[in-house]
């Protein structure tokens, strides 16, 4: 029960400071002239801890509904990874997935990050398979992603994305580590 | 639940995390030891940190070490994600190995990973023992 309550008042604390700076980068994002977010931020907080362990809580406008489904039915096999969650959060990820999802919504990059990836049928989809995300990365060399010890994939999004946390993926806040500021 | 109680537990996180590692890595060993383990060794969980088992697939070797750093007070990296990983000894990282629940998922979900299999009683009673052992 001591731990429970601890582990409780601990994810209140964790929402809270999530909380907190999201809306702390908002409000420098709109003092400076930024656009708002390109994506929702993800603020389920069952969606956050059950999803956002092993890499970034991906917002769920980054990928179409469809493909959100088929992730969440094979979280056994996730990737090389054993990403299951007791049923009743699975439910309550599943649904607000869907109802947040990239063609649910209509956020400025919802029609990019919405439609079907080059991905094969057979293999789980991905964010970085998309055919919007690879041609806004097309640009951006192995060497300072994959091949970088400070990045590893393309899916940590926010090792090169500053504000990735917050759904802003705008070009001028990419920093990549090792390699500074993105100029194109 | 009343507001005392949650203040206390408030104060419990903050002012001691060691406290609260131990009572939940107690309650662990002692569930290990009913199914025949113990006693558990910091020499043998430290060695066992770092022994690396290649993968079926044919991948590079892994160890505990591959994502967690080969200090557990270090910050480590997700071998694929690249995500960063907070330190695991509760000496640098208050909260770690405080709530019981959270360490088996992560016993399940980590040894098959890295070894291919699940963890013996015995083999987490060694790695709390060392983990919990390791001084600032
Ligand atoms: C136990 C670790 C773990 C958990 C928990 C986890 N994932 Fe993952 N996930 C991974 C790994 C490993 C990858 C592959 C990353 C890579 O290749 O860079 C991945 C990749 C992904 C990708 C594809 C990223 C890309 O390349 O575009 C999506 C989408 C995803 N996860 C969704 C989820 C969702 C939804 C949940 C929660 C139900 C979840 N993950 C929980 C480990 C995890
Ligand atoms: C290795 C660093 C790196 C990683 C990792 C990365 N990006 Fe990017 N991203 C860039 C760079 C650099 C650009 C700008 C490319 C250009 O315009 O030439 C960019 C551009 C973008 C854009 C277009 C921005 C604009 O202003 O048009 C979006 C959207 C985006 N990234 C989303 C993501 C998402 C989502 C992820 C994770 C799934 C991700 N990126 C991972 C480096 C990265």
């Amino acid at each position: 029960m001591r731990t429970k309550i601890v582990t409780g008042s601990f994810a209140l604390a964790v929402v809270a400071a999530v909380g907190g700076g999201l809306v702390g980068a908002g409000d420098r994002g709109e003092r400076a002239g930024h656009d708002r977010a390109d994506v929702a931020p993800a603020t389920d907080a069952r969606y956050r801890a059950a999803c956002g362990e092993c890499h970034m809580a991906f917002q769920p406008g980054l990928l179409p509904a469809a493909a959100w489904d088929r992730v969440m039915a094979t979280l056994d096999r996730h990737f090389g990874d054993d990403a299951q969650v007791p049923p009743a959060t699975a439910d309550a990820v599943r649904d607000y997935l869907a109802a947040n999802a990239a063609d649910r919504t209509d956020g400025r990059r919802a029609a990019g990050f919405g439609s079907p990836g080059a991905g094969s049928a057979t293999s789980l989809p991905r964010i970085t398979e998309t055919r919007y995300f690879s041609g806004k990365h097309h640009d951006v060399p192995a060497r300072l992603a994959t091949g970088n010890p400070q990045v590893r994939s393309f899916a940590n999004c926010p090792a090169c994305h500053q504000r990735a946390e917050a759904g802003s993926y705008n070009e001028h806040e990419v920093r990549i580590p090792g390699a500074g500021p993105w100029h194109d | 639940m009343n507001p005392i109680t949650v203040t206390v537990a408030v104060w419990a996180v903050l002012v001691a995390p060691g406290a609260l590692a131990a009572s939940a890595v107690e309650s662990l060993e002692a569930a290990y030891r009913s199914a025949g383990a113990g006693p558990f060794s910091t020499g043998t969980g430290a060695d066992a940190w770092r022994r690396e088992i290649p993968p079926r697939d044919g991948g590079a070797p892994r160890s505990c070490a591959t994502c967690h750093g080969a200090d557990p007070r270090s910050v480590g990296r997700h071998a694929t994600t690249g995500k960063i990983i907070e330190p695991l000894a509760p000496a640098v990282s208050p909260g770690r190995l405080s709530d019981p629940e959270h360490v088996e998922k992560w016993f399940r979900r980590n040894c098959e990973w890295t070894w291919g299999r699940a963890c013996t009683p015995q083999e987490k009673g060694d790695f709390l023992a060392y983990l919990r052992g390791v001084q600032p």
